[in-house]
């Protein structure tokens, strides 16, 4: 009974307990700042065009096919009405509204090619997502500036304590992945990728070492596995914040990650409790102050308890579940990539290869090798070579083109090799198989080649 | 992978102590058979210097040579329009055209800035085009409209396409003068971009600390991603897929070989093919192997993926050695030895593609995406 009861008023005290607002304007105005930062980063290297605009074909989700490019202004429309919502979340402006936009808007840019899948934008959705659901815009907003009764000092603790399991998850799925012989024993892909940036400042020249390698390999493991711990743990947070900047610029440093870094460094933030927060946001005094004379508070709708107990479960019980999904196949994971996606697996391995096309007509047997460059961009052709739905989907897509062309009931065979972690590159599809033929699906591709390890 | 974390995650704590515990004396050399030497960054600039001295600069000084005695040899030929000038006027195209077949493999820098592939060597051409400009005498030459009646091709149809001594000297001379001008006007292009590669800034970049790495746009990623672009668009496919029917349903298009006129494409693929593989081996001018990628491949890899590369060459050497010229006639009459030739270029590429980019960690792209 004790410890039945001890957990109830620690789960309580999870949930229900009253804490200042001030951790999540604090994340409000961080994420809608790198937010904004990334979409004028991202148009401003004329990714819009390059990756929305100038492809021909697009590589949906199965089930999404309806998710396509709005074409050239309609895709920059879009991104203007991202750049809107990121700085409502930022300002607080039409916060819930500029929130939901966000979170359907860039989700929907994700969505539209398979080739452009990251999973820092896939944390994005998420934590936009989450963000729809809580009131960050009722202090220092221009929502509250507008409506001074707005105004709140305290929030449930579920409203912070849900991002802090969201990062948790995100760090401890990622440190579980690399729990692999490949990472562990072979420090693989590291061993290829650090030579590479032996141009790097101070540190390049020991990158050639392969020791530096195992190193890496290794305390990237215990820091993904371990740092959410560190950070949870009051004693131990400011070291382990000192961490987390360490160990983000160094990845700024070496590898072409883009935000990701930047946007772990300040979302952590939220580990610090919401004194901290509140202590930096009492500087702007009237500003912070606002509207807290006449704000009417919080009124405690018991009601609501039981429903936001029930989603925040469900939410969190299939965020546990995707990322194991890939147990329902057989195979290697890193091979088929059957289950890859949505499941922090970042940075894991180096996968690289060239698959080509035979197109051929059933009746008169006319044979036609496809040229990529005409279909895909090189990007496009490099994520295709070696991830089996995206062969299947474009596969379908050039049967279709070769009926138009006038073959009839086109057979589309492909001669794929692929290396992985730098074994030597083998043959990846059954080159015999018409994939004309084969059904999109979450069903296991028998098609795709066993691995073999030992070559 | 699959079920066995639990016991990573076991064996992890137990090896970490380990490896925190021990101070490892062993590893402590730079990987690679090479030792300790130079560090791999100092590696990758030795090796631009390398592909800079001694590929590119003297590939575009000995077509600007090359070229400039073509016009030595035509501006003879016009004044003096005889069977003897003509011969010499074909050698010199010939040779040019095959200078500038080691030159065109790198697709980068002042060469793509300036679009010469383009301006030198687009065809098939359009005769009819030709002969519309020859009979009116107006032209812009460089005009995107007029590219298919330019270029080395357009001189091979002037000078190769049946009996062309009284029709060069007849009609005026409107004939003979689109053909200097042609020449004019290429040499003018080629003087420019050999020009901006000696004296511009892109290989004092190219060879410098900065382009080191090999991410978009260190010299390595630059020299690997023309290397891949080139060799499938102009080589594999230009060259050969092309007119072999490759991607026409199988319906070959002899008419477009590089050299239709002056039948020798196959010399040409033969010399561009071999440019590739000498670059790959390093061996420039001077006849060095040191810091060419093969080398710079054994020392990160072993020896395994140069050695599938190196023989896959001189395979793909040896099916092109089997060719009959001229090609269109080979195209003709056995267009397999084509295909195989095609599907050995193929298997190049993949090599390139996958295992040799994969393990020197370029990315194969023209896009500056991010990753995670």
């Amino acid at each position: 009974m004790a410890i039945d009861r001890r957990y109830t008023s620690w789960s309580e005290g999870l949930l229900w307990k009253n804490i200042s607002i001030a951790p999540l304007v604090s994340l409000r105005v961080l994420f809608g700042f790198l937010m904004a930062w990334s979409i004028i980063r991202f148009a401003s290297k004329g990714w819009i065009e390059e990756l929305y605009v100038k492809p021909q074909f697009f590589f949906t989700y199965y089930g999404f096919d309806w998710v396509q490019p709005w074409g050239a202004s309609g895709m920059y429309v879009l991104f203007g009405l991202l750049l809107l919502s990121s700085l409502g979340i930022l300002f607080g402006c039409f916060y819930r509204l500029s929130a939901l936009s966000f979170f359907l808007l860039f989700t929907y840019v994700e969505f539209i090619d398979k080739t452009n899948y990251l999973n820092h934008y896939y944390f994005v959705s998420l934590f936009s997502f989450l963000l729809i659901w809580v009131p960050a815009h009722r202090r220092m907003s221009i929502d509250v500036w507008l409506k001074p009764s707005l105004a709140l000092k305290d929030v449930p603790a579920w409203t912070v304590n849900m991002f802090k399991f969201q990062l948790g998850i995100v760090y401890v799925f990622a440190g579980l992945a690399k729990l692999n012989p490949d990472w562990l024993f072979r420090a693989m892909p590291l061993k290829l990728w650090l030579p590479s940036a032996s141009d790097t400042a101070i540190i390049g020249p020991l990158l050639d070492y392969e020791w530096m390698a195992y190193l890496f390999s290794w305390s990237g493991a215990l820091y993904d596995l371990t740092i959410v711990f560190f950070l949870l743990y009051k004693p131990t947070r400011w070291i382990a914040y000192t961490g987390v900047v360490l160990f983000h610029v160094m990845t700024a440093m070496l590898f072409q990650i883009g935000m990701f870094p930047w946007i772990m460094m300040c979302l952590t933030l939220i580990f610090f409790p919401a004194e901290s927060h509140e202590a930096f946001w009492r500087r702007f005094g009237r500003w912070w102050q606002k509207g807290l004379d006449v704000a009417k508070g919080q009124t405690e709708r018991i009601a609501y308890r039981s429903f936001i107990k029930t989603a925040l479960l469900a939410y969190f019980l299939l965020q546990l579940l995707v990322p194991n999904r890939f147990l329902l196949y057989p195979g290697s994971l890193f091979w088929t990539e059957q289950g890859y996606r949505f499941s922090w697996r970042v940075m894991l391995m180096e996968k690289a290869g060239y698959t080509t096309f035979t197109v051929t007509d059933r009746m008169d047997q006319r044979k036609e090798w496809v040229d990529n460059n005409e279909f895909l961009t090189p990007q496009q052709e490099k994520m295709m070579s070696t991830q089996p739905d995206m062969i299947l989907q474009y596969a379908h897509h050039l049967a279709e083109v070769y009926e138009k062309k006038g073959f009839n009931d086109p057979i589309v065979q492909c001669n794929s090799r692929v290396t992985l972690n730098g074994v030597r590159s083998q043959l990846f599809i059954d080159p015999e198989v018409d994939l004309s033929k084969q059904k999109r699906g979450f069903r296991h591709k028998e098609w795709i080649l066993p691995q073999k390890k030992d070559q | 992978m699959k079920s066995d974390n639990l016991l990573y995650f076991v064996f992890l704590f137990v090896a970490a102590s380990l490896f925190v515990a021990c101070d490892d004396d062993e590893g402590n050399t730079p990987s690679g058979p090479t030792g300790p030497t130079e560090t791999l960054a100092d590696a990758r600039q030795d090796m631009a210097g390398h592909i800079a001295d001694n590929f590119i600069l003297p590939a575009y000084e000995q077509l600007a040579t090359d070229f400039a005695n073509l016009k030595t040899e035509a501006d003879a030929f016009a004044a003096n329009a005889d069977e003897a000038g003509l011969n010499k006027v074909r050698a010199a195209l010939k040779t040019a055209w095959l200078s500038w077949q080691d030159a065109a493999i790198y697709q980068m820098g002042p060469t793509s800035t300036n679009a010469l592939r383009v301006a030198l060597n687009t065809y098939p051409i359009d005769p009819e085009l030709v002969e519309s400009n020859v009979t009116s005498g107006t032209y812009t030459l460089g005009s995107l409209s007029n590219k298919g009646a330019e270029g080395f091709p357009a001189i091979d149809f002037l000078l190769n396409d049946g009996d062309v001594l009284p029709t060069l000297t007849g009609q005026d001379n409107n004939r003979m003068t689109y053909l200097t001008d042609l020449i004019d006007h290429m040499k003018e292009q080629i003087d420019l971009v050999n020009n901006e590669w000696k004296n511009g800034g892109f290989v004092t970049n190219f060879r410098a600390e900065v382009s080191n790495g090999t991410d978009v746009g260190s010299a390595l990623g630059l020299i690997v991603n023309a290397i891949d672009l080139h060799f499938q668009r102009f080589l594999r496919d230009g060259k050969i897929a092309i007119p072999g029917g490759v991607r026409s349903a199988g319906v070959p298009r002899p008419t477009a070989t590089e050299a239709f006129y002056g039948g020798y494409s196959v010399e040409l693929l033969d010399r561009g093919l071999t440019a590739y593989f000498n670059l790959f081996k390093g061996e420039g001018i001077n006849g060095t192997t040191e810091n060419s990628l093969l080398a710079y491949l054994n020392r990160i890899e072993q020896e395994g993926i140069s050695k599938d590369i190196e023989s896959k060459f001189q395979q793909s050497l040896d099916k092109v050695a089997a060719l009959s010229s001229p090609l269109s006639q080979q195209i003709e009459q056995d267009n397999d030895k084509v295909i195989e030739v095609f599907l050995s270029l193929q298997e190049l590429v993949g090599l390139f593609k996958s295992d040799m980019a994969s393990v020197m960690g370029v990315m194969i792209t023209n896009q500056d995406t991010d990753g995670d």
